[in-house]
This record gives structure tokens, C-alpha cells and sequence, in this order.
């Protein structure tokens, strides 16, 4: 479970001061699929920042699984309990796609398979990469095949906790559909909890639960994912 | 995938980059190798010219600053400004030192043989013929001192009294002295003042002498000793032969022309410093009485003015000499032969200077450079830190990984450096060297340079040092190439890595989208 418990976040600009999130206060379940919505410059991607670690709220607790995540525990969470996808993908360009999911493994504490390099194909198969794109250079590679890999290095750490930031904002529709589906089935089939922030209506519907943020704070909106998966 | 592993990766696959990477490190390090084998062949050049030197050290008087003070003096305080000599208890401290193998503590005076006959000096025909008896006629000496004739010929010394403060002279372990019989003086007969000698074996044959004789050596002329009468005897040594000596020291023609019989290296007899010296200082005393015109004589006139040290080891001379120079009088100076070695050196010191300045140039440049690049390369290596830093990687690995990118290209460049360096240094070396040695033949004066040991200090050529100059890359050299590369690119690292510690990796993802 990830708690967020009155977050406050903000930044000057010029002569302002420009509040992001208000005690912002939320509670994410284990095993969902979770999308952040909001109007642009409401906060979004820093909030999953603040999420994901990569950035520490002015005040506020951010709780995972019953331990808070302070500031001197943020590498400990990202290699650990984390992975992220980006909407550049951001993969490490002079490694093939097997690789950019291996070092994920390799970074982390947690418990790997010493056949790392087969559970990573493993994973890559499961997000529709075949072992000839695998290995091929990632400039090779289409925005939507990148894209897979980075949710493939996401999984590779063994953590329970996706983000993605606009994951499909550089992907067409149908490889958007693609995504959704591999986000739906982690949370559905493999328990993890998907957090996406995205503008796309597409993906937010697919969701378990829709998010919006606004005026600093997270408000839950009406369960339109379950009405319209039942 | 560790960091090593990831930072061959990226040289591998980035190999433009790590191409002119290497070849940036490869110009640097020839600049440095060839840098460094010039340095370290004049280095060994010139331990090879001092390894080729005697490795003779002695003290010396500096003239220069003596003389320039004897000047700044007034008539009367001149008359007690001596000649500067060496503290006997350093001396003492100095001959104990290990690396001494031997030294000529020594102080020599003349004397007259009294009841044998001194080895007459063999001169040539020619010139026993034009001899007209004058003042260095030896066999007048020979058979007015056996006939005791009482003709009123003016007596001259025929032998060479050598007063030792130490038996381990230079001439015996250097071979050019061997004992035919008997012993050597020993270090306490010396410090008592024992009356016993060691003479040559051809003094020894022409008297029908041997070890446990007797002999009476006059330290003064009759006619001398007529000015204080009554103490005729104090005037006589009477020594025990201890030792005979096998010498093939024989005085040169030329010396044979002009030498007096003193001179003759058979006519050297060796005794405790402290008997003649005690013994003269009495008959000093009482010639002043008789005559205050001779000069008063002091216990410290007796001291040796030189010591000449023979060291075991050549390359341990200027480690001794400068030790050492460092407690003496400021007119004494321990001397190495060091004008010729300076001469010597010249050339290769010159190299040298050039040479190290070529490399710390070079290498302050190669910091700057290297430090540029890195950094401007981490400027299009963002992201790749930002995914790293996303995942949990380390600051630390992240640096890790820059600095083994940097080593592992300074490390091809330099191998490479290391065979196309030491051709280079090779001839360019031996180029700038023979350039050196050409100017240091045309401004330098062949002025004299004064020893009292030029028996001892030999002559070294600078077609020889010359010889023994041989640029090159050794082993030792490759080590300090190595880890002078592996400094570069430790500091080369560090602003890049404080660029890297300032990273956040949220500004750098998060604000492309």
C-alpha cells in the first residue's frame, strides 16, 4: 500500500510562490491500476516524482508498505521497490534492449535468479519483445517496442510498484492499446500496483481507478474503469 | 551488468568517441613517454658516469670564501686566521661510517735516517752526470749518514715520515700496498703513540731488515739540533719495525729527474701520527725558546689538513658528501671529483630540465583537456545518468563507471604511447643530447681544477657519458606512465563528477515531458 499523508510541494516564480500539492493526502492499493489525471501544470509528473522518488516533497510522509520513504532511503526505494516508465522511454542507447533490462536486475537488492539473463527475456517476451529485437541496438527499435523494454526493465528489479509518466504519449493508438493491456495484466494478473499519469482518455479508462489532481490535491473520480470492464 | 562491464559497453559501442578519446590520451603520452625516457636516461647516464668515477671522497679547503675573508682581515688577526681542517672527531665519526671502505688520515714530514742507508734513488746517466751536487743529491745524503764522516756537508732528509690517525689506508685495500711481513700499525699504537714503524721491503732488503729490528729515524739535521744542544736525544726515534710492506710504487721518469731521495716511495716509513707529532712539538717548543723567531708550535698544527675517503659503493659518494658537508667548518668542502662530475652533467642536467618541463606541461595540459571533454561529454551523457539514478545506481558507480571509461582509453593510449614514445625518445634524445654536449664543449673553459688526491680521483670522458646515455622505455618507466595516466584521469574526473553529484535525476526526465 502507498500512502501519501498531506503532502506540500511548491515553487517561486519570480515574486510568486506557486503551490503544486496542498496537503495532498491519498491512498494507493496494492494490485491496482491507478491513472493520474488533471489539467496541465496541475502537478502531475511531479507528484509522480515525489512518488517514485526521484524528488522529496517540502512536507508531508510518503509510506510504502509500512515504511516511510525519507529522504536517506530514496536510492534504497528506487532500486528496490520501484520501476518507472517514461514517455522518451529513456533507455540507456548504447545498450540493447536485453541489457537495459538486466541492469535493472543487476542494480537491485532484491532476490534475482542467477539466469538473469533468461528471466530477462522472460519478461521481455511478455511485453511482446522477441529475442532478435532483444538484442538489437535500441536505435533500432520503434517508440513502441522501446517503450516495452522500458516496462520490462520497469518489472525486472522484482518490485511491486509501477509508474509511467504519459507512457503512450509518443505511441499510436494501436500500440497504446498494446500498453494498457500490459498494464491491466501486471496489476490483474501479477498484483502489482500501476500508477500512470496520462492525459490520454484511452488509458484512464482502462484504469481500475481514475485520479484527478487538482488544486494541489488528489481526488478519487467515478469508478469508470469497472463499469467499463464489467 | 556492474559498472566496469557498463563502461566497457559504451566504449565499445560508442567508438568514434572512444577512438579520439584514445587518441587524445596516445599524442599526450608520447609527449610524457619521451618526456620521461630522456629524463631517465640522462638520470642513468649519469649514475653511470658516477659508478665510473672513483668513488673518492675528500675534504678540500674552499679557497674562494677563505681567501675572501683572509682579505676582510686586518695585519694582526691574519696572523691567527689558519688554513681550515677537519674536526678530528667527525673524522673519527666519518671512518666508522659503513660505507667507508678505507681513508688516508695522514700527515707526512721528513726525517733522517740514523744508522741505515735510505734506497737510493737510480737516476739516469745523463743526469748523474750534469749532477752537480746540489741540494736534491741523494747519494751525498746516503754515505755522509753511514760514514758519519763529520765533513761539514749540509745534511739533507732522506726519508718521508707518514704520521697515520688511522691504519686503514686507502693504498692497502686498493692493492697498490701489501704486507710482506709483520703486521700493520694498529689503531691503539696510533692513539698511544707507540714508537714502532712500518717500512718499505726495499729499505728493508737494502739494510737487512725484518719485523722485530730496530731503527732510529732524526727528526732534525745536526746542524738544526745544534741550536738546542742539550736535547740531542729527544731529536731520535727509535722505532720497531712491525710491518714490511711490498710497494711497486716507483717514481715516475720524470719525477726521477728532479726527485730528492724523501721522495722516494721506498723511503716512506709509516708511524703513529701522535709520536712524531708529540716529539716535534717538544723540539718546536724549545727552538722557539732558542729562537722566538720560529714560530710557536700548537698541538693542533699536527692535525691533518686532508682526509681522502674511499667509499665501497661509487653511487653512495654524493649521499656521504653531502651528509657530511653539512657539519663542516664553512671554509672545508667535501669534494667528489664534483667539477668534473658537474662538467660531466652539464649536458644531461640540461636535458633533464627540458624534459621535465616538456612532461609537466604536457601533463597540466592534458588534465585541462581531458577535464573539457569529460565534461562536455557528460552534458549529452544526461539522460543515461537520470535512467541510472532512476533505477537506484549510486553517484558513486556512476562516477566509478566515468572514471573506468577515462583509465581504460588512458591506459590503450599509453601502451600505444609506450612503443611509438621510445622510438621517438630514442632519437630525438640522443639528437638533443648530442646538441648539449656540442654547446657545453664551446662555453666551457677548461680551467684547472685543483686536487689534493689526483692520484685518486680518475679521469672520465664525455664520449663516455655520452656512450652511456641510452633512451628508452624500461619497465620503471612504464609504472610511472601508468600511474601518472591514472592520476590525469582521477583528476580529470573530478569535475565531472561534482557535475554528476549535483544531478537531479527528476529535472533531467521528468522535464522533457
Amino acid at each position: 500500500m502507498l500512502k501519501l499523508v498531506n503532502l506540500n510541494y511548491g515553487y517561486t516564480d519570480g515574486a510568486n510562490r506557486r503551490s503544486i500539492l496542498k496537503d495532498c493526502s491519498y491512498t494507493f492499493e496494492d494490485g491496482r491500476f491507478y491513472t493520474i489525471l488533471g489539467p496541465s501544470g496541475s502537478g502531475k509528473t511531479t507528484l509522480l516524482s515525489i512518488l517514485a522518488g526521484l524528488d522529496s516533497a517540502e512536507s508531508g510522509e510518503v509510506w510504502y508498505n509500512g515504511e516511510q520513504i525519507t529522504a536517506n532511503r530514496l536510492y534504497h526505494y528506487r532500486r528496490n521497490q520501484i520501476g518507472i516508465v517514461f514517455q522518451q522511454y529513456n533507455l540507456i542507447n548504447y545498450l540493447t534492449g536485453i541489457e537495459n533490462v538486466e541492469l535493472a536486475m543487476t542494480e537491485t537488492d532484491n532476490a534475482v535468479p542467477k539466469n538473469r539473463r533468461e528471466i530477462a527475456y522472460a519478461l521481455l517476451e511478455k511485453v511482446g519483445i522477441v529475442r532478435s529485437k532483444a538484442e538489437r541496438p535500441i536505435s533500432k527499435l520503434s517508440g513502441g517496442e522501446q517503450q516495452r523494454i522500458a516496462i520490462a526493465r520497469a518489472l525486472a528489479a522484482n518490485v511491486d510498484l509501477i509508474f509511467a509518466d504519459e507512457p503512450t504519449g509518443n505511441l499510436d493508438t494501436a500500440t497504446e492499446q498494446e500498453i494498457i493491456r500490459i498494464f491491466r495484466q501486471l496489476a490483474e494478473e501479477f498484483g502489482k500496483t500501476v500508477i500512470v499519469v496520462t492525459h490520454s482518455e484511452t488509458v484512464s479508462q482502462f484504469s481500475d481507478e481514475r485520479v484527478l489532481l487538482e488544486n494541489g490535491q488528489l481526488r478519487r473520480l467515478s469508478p469508470a474503469a469497472e463499469a467499463i470492464t464489467a | 551488468m556492474n559498472f566496469i562491464q557498463r563502461a566497457f559497453r559504451h566504449l565499445t559501442r560508442s567508438k568514434t568517441k572512444s577512438l579520439l578519446l584514445t587518441l587524445t590520451f596516445f599524442l599526450i603520452a608520447n609527449f610524457v613517454v619521451v618526456g620521461f625516457s630522456i629524463s631517465s636516461a640522462a638520470a642513468e647516464a649519469k649514475t653511470e658516469t658516477r659508478r665510473k668515477m672513483n668513488p673518492v671522497v675528500e675534504f678540500t679547503m674552499d679557497f674562494d670564501a677563505w681567501y675572501e675573508k683572509y682579505m676582510s682581515l686586518d695585519q694582526e688577526e691574519r696572523k691567527t686566521f689558519a688554513y681550515p681542517k677537519p674536526d678530528p672527531e667527525l673524522v673519527k665519526k666519518m671512518l666508522a661510517d659503513s660505507r667507508v671502505k678505507s681513508a688516508d688520515w695522514t700527515r707526512s714530514t721528513m726525517g733522517y735516517a740514523d744508522g741505515f742507508a735510505p734506497v737510493e734513488i737510480q737516476r739516469p746517466q745523463k743526469e748523474e752526470d750534469e749532477d752537480d751536487g746540489g741540494m736534491f743529491s741523494g747519494s751525498i745524503v746516503v754515505s755522509e749518514t753511514l760514514s758519519g764522516s763529520g765533513q761539514k756537508t749540509e745534511q739533507k732528509p732522506n726519508l718521508t715520515l707518514l704520521g697515520l690517525l688511522s691504519p686503514q689506508m686507502n693504498k692497502l685495500t686498493d692493492g697498490t700496498w701489501s704486507l710482506a711481513q709483520g703486521r700493520m700499525i694498529t689503531q691503539e699504537e696510533i692513539e698511544n703513540g707507540s714508537p714502532v714503524a712500518v717500512i718499505d721491503k726495499r729499505l728493508a732488503e737494502a739494510n737487512n731488515l725484518s719485523v722485530g729490528d730496530f731503527i732510529k729515524i732524526k727528526l732534525y739535521s745536526d746542524e738544526e739540533m745544534n741550536a738546542i744542544a742539550d736535547t740531542q736525544n729527544d731529536n731520535v726515534l727509535d722505532l720497531e719495525i712491525v710491518g714490511i710492506l711490498d710497494s711497486a710504487e716507483e717514481l715516475s721518469s720524470e719525477e726521477l729527474q728532479w726527485a730528492s731521495e724523501y721522495s722516494h716511495p721506498a723511503n716512506q716509513v709509516l708511524v703513529p701520527l701522535p709520536l712524531y707529532a708529540q716529539r716535534d712539538l717538544a723540539l718546536m717548543t724549545l727552538f722557539h725558546q732558542a729562537n722566538p723567531k720560529v714560530m710557536e708550535a700548537k698541538p693542533e698544527d699536527y692535525d691533518p689538513s686532508s682526509v681522502v675517503f674511499v667509499l665501497n659503493d661509487p653511487l653512495e659518494v654524493d649521499a656521504f658528501r653531502d651528509q657530511y658537508n653539512q657539519n663542516l667548518d664553512e671554509y672545508l668542502i667535501m669534494d667528489a671529483n664534483d667539477e668534473m662530475y658537474r662538467r660531466l652533467s652539464k649536458p644531461l642536467d640540461t636535458l633533464t630540465v627540458f624534459s621535465d618541463l616538456i612532461v609537466a606541461v604536457v601533463l597540466i595540459n592534458a588534465v585541462v583537456i581531458i577535464t573539457l571533454v569529460s565534461a562536455l561529454t557528460l552534458k549529452t551523457r544526461e539522460t543515461e545518468i537520470g535512467v541510472l539514478l532512476s533505477i537506484g545506481v549510486s553517484k558513486v558507480k556512476i562516477v566509478g563507471q566515468l572514471f573506468t571509461e577515462l583509465l581504460i582509453t588512458a591506459m590503450i593510449g599509453f601502451v600505444l604511447a609506450s612503443v611509438s614514445g621510445s622510438m621517438i625518445a630514442g632519437n630525438v634524445g640522443e639528437k638533443a643530447l648530442a646538441m648539449q654536449v656540442q654547446e657545453n664543449q664551446t662555453s666551457e673553459s677548461a680551467g684547472f681544477v685543483y686536487s689534493s688526491s689526483e692520484s685518486l680521483f680518475n679521469e672520465v670522458s664525455q664520449e663516455e657519458v655520452t656512450a652511456s646515455y641510452h633512451a628508452g622505455v624500461d619497465a620503471g618507466i612504464l609504472i610511472q606512465i601508468f600511474i601518472l595516466g591514472v592520476g590525469v584521469v582521477f583528476i580529470s574526473t573530478l569535475i565531472p563528477s561534482m557535475m554528476v553529484l549535483r544531478f537531479n535525476p527528476k529535472k533531467i526526465l521528468m522535464s522533457q515531458n
